[in-house]
């Protein structure tokens, strides 16, 4: 039981770091491989705030959530002008820098050897209502009227700037947020596993959430939740395949990739209907059942 | 003078697309930029609905200088209309429209504006909970002119309205530009359908890489023997027949 909480308080962390990310390229149109960082720079912060400065565990979470946004909004600052994939570059480049200043950070930051003795904080029920309220406030944010303008921003950043929109600066609110939630992610993170280490903010681990969001459906916020959910989900599941599970997770992601490009979701959102109506031609598609047989 | 153009020089790294440029649009005037593909009509449009380009020299709209911040100019008065339309897709027609009045908060004043574009293009009308992409390439024409006009502009730049348009289709929008001068916008349109455009047009400029050639009113342009060699065809046409 402990085990599955664990799991589960692990994937609480991991989809509010996901839905952060789903705002910037989901719903902004601005991909990222380097938002590890953001979630680094959450944990350490958190983490040097509680074990070194004895600060109360809330207020460290609002300190490091702060701290998260405002690194985001000053390299927004210089990179978001630059355009398509440069800036994905850019961020490639910060995971890394950031990866490499954590492990040169001497006595603040333990450099490779890692920063341990964490107070374990993060119980289950914390996440699970942090991620609840984080995900209420991303769709509050996409159902705004900022949202709407980021949506813009996707479609069409010419016709978006010609209707007035101020598309650098709401491009850096929006990596302003979806900093702050990798943040939270990392600071909610580093407190369960109350051991962390550069190394697990790599370019890896930036991957992995682009995937996830990717997987997911750009554009849909309950398809980064549940790609969130299977991809960190799989390999637990799959623990008794040792090394080949990787290997799964792999065909996992090529297979959508194949049989459904435009993700799990595909920009639409999870709702009963939908869900009803995915029943029904399930129900269809199955011979023997349903109108599919009805001649 | 309602917008000033003074030396105006913009470069795209080492290209020089415009060099010192100067020209003005007064009050109710609808002013056409001709000349051929390259010459820097596009690139002028963009300077001064300010599209963030590396440029010198200064551009002053109602006595004060335009900053280089698009949703600034857009707030100043100045609606661009851009090449290839750039509508949203996705977006039904009326959606599109309502993104046009992003800066209005006034819903009355909203009101009014989208029935004088549904008054004007009354296809938009029949058409708008249909989305852009399923439009004719006419239609989303309309829809980007629309859309413009949302913002309340009181100078519209339109660039290269005809574009993948039939002939007859031009003649409708062009018509269509009148109407829009007689509500009492100023019109500045770059075009490439020089003859259309130069019969509209109270006055226009000849733009030759980067630098104004000639300039006058459209109807003499029009009459203008170097102008029909070069933008009209004329002479091809006389050995044609």
């Amino acid at each position: 039981m402990g085990y599955l909480l664990g799991i589960m308080t692990l994937i609480c962390c991991n989809i509010i770091v996901v839905i952060g990310l789903s705002l910037l390229t989901g719903f902004t149109g601005i991909f990222s491989f380097g938002h590890a960082a953001y979630m680094a720079i959450g944990a350490y912060s958190a983490a040097i705030l509680t074990t070194k400065l004895g600060v109360p565990f809330v207020l460290a979470l609002i300190v490091a959530v702060m701290i998260a946004a405002l690194a985001g909004r000053l390299i927004g600052i210089p990179t978001l002008k630059l355009v398509g994939d440069y800036f994905a570059i850019a961020m490639l480049g910060l995971g890394e820098t950031v990866r490499l200043l954590l492990d040169n950070g001497g006595k603040l930051t333990g450099g490779a050897r890692g920063f341990g003795n964490i107070p374990g904080k993060t119980a289950f029920p914390i996440a699970f209502v942090i991620m609840v309220f984080s995900v209420i406030v991303m769709r509050n944010i996409i159902g705004s009227r900022y949202g709407r303008c980021f949506l813009a921003i996707r479609e069409d950043e010419l016709a978006a700037e010609c209707c007035g929109i101020d598309t650098y600066g709401l491009k850096k609110t929006s990596l302003t947020i979806s900093a702050a939630f990798g943040g939270l992610g990392g600071a909610l993170f580093a407190h369960y596993i109350t051991y962390i280490q550069p190394i697990m903010f790599d370019m890896a681990k930036s991957t992995e959430i682009a995937a996830a969001v990717v997987f997911g459906g750009l554009g849909s916020l309950s398809g980064s939740i549940i790609a969130s959910i299977i991809l960190i989900g799989i390999p637990e599941v799959l623990r008794p395949l040792y090394q080949w599970r990787l290997v799964f997770y792999g065909l996992l992601l090529v297979g959508t990739i194949v049989l459904r490009p435009q993700g799990l979701m595909g920009g639409r959102e999870f709702t009963i209907q939908g869900l009803k109506n995915a029943a029904q031609w399930v129900q269809e598609k199955i011979p023997g059942r349903g109108k599919g047989e009805k001649r | 003078m309602m917008l000033q153009v003074k030396d105006l020089s913009v470069f795209y790294g080492k290209i020089q697309a415009l060099d010192k440029l100067s020209m003005e649009i007064h009050q109710g005037e609808i002013i056409s930029m001709i000349g051929a593909n390259g010459a820097g009509k596009s690139t002028l449009l963009k300077a001064i609905a300010g599209l963030r380009l590396q440029m010198n020299g200064s551009i002053t709209f109602e006595g004060e200088p335009l900053v280089s911040k698009t949703h600034e100019t857009v707030k100043r008065g100045i609606a661009l209309v851009p090449e290839g339309r750039h509508i949203f897709g996705n977006l039904t027609v009326y959606e599109n429209l309502v993104m046009g009045s992003y800066l209005q908060k006034d819903k009355k004043v909203f009101k009014e504006d989208l029935e004088s574009v549904y008054e004007l293009f009354p296809r938009l009308f029949e058409r708008q909970k249909q989305t852009g992409s399923t439009l004719s390439g006419g239609e989303q024409q309309m829809l980007a002119i629309g859309r413009g006009l949302m913002s309340k502009p009181k100078l519209l730049l339109l660039d290269e309205p005809s574009l993948g348009l039939a002939p007859k289709l031009v003649s409708e929008i062009f018509k269509k530009f009148e109407k829009i001068n007689k509500m009492g916008l100023t019109i500045l349109l770059v075009e490439q359908n020089a003859r259309q455009a130069l019969a509209l047009s109270h006055r226009a400029y000849v733009l030759q890489t980067g630098r104004i050639i000639k300039q006058g009113l459209g109807k003499d342009l029009l009459a203008d023997p170097e102008v029909q060699e070069a933008y009209l065809g004329a002479k091809q046409k006389a050995a044609a027949v």
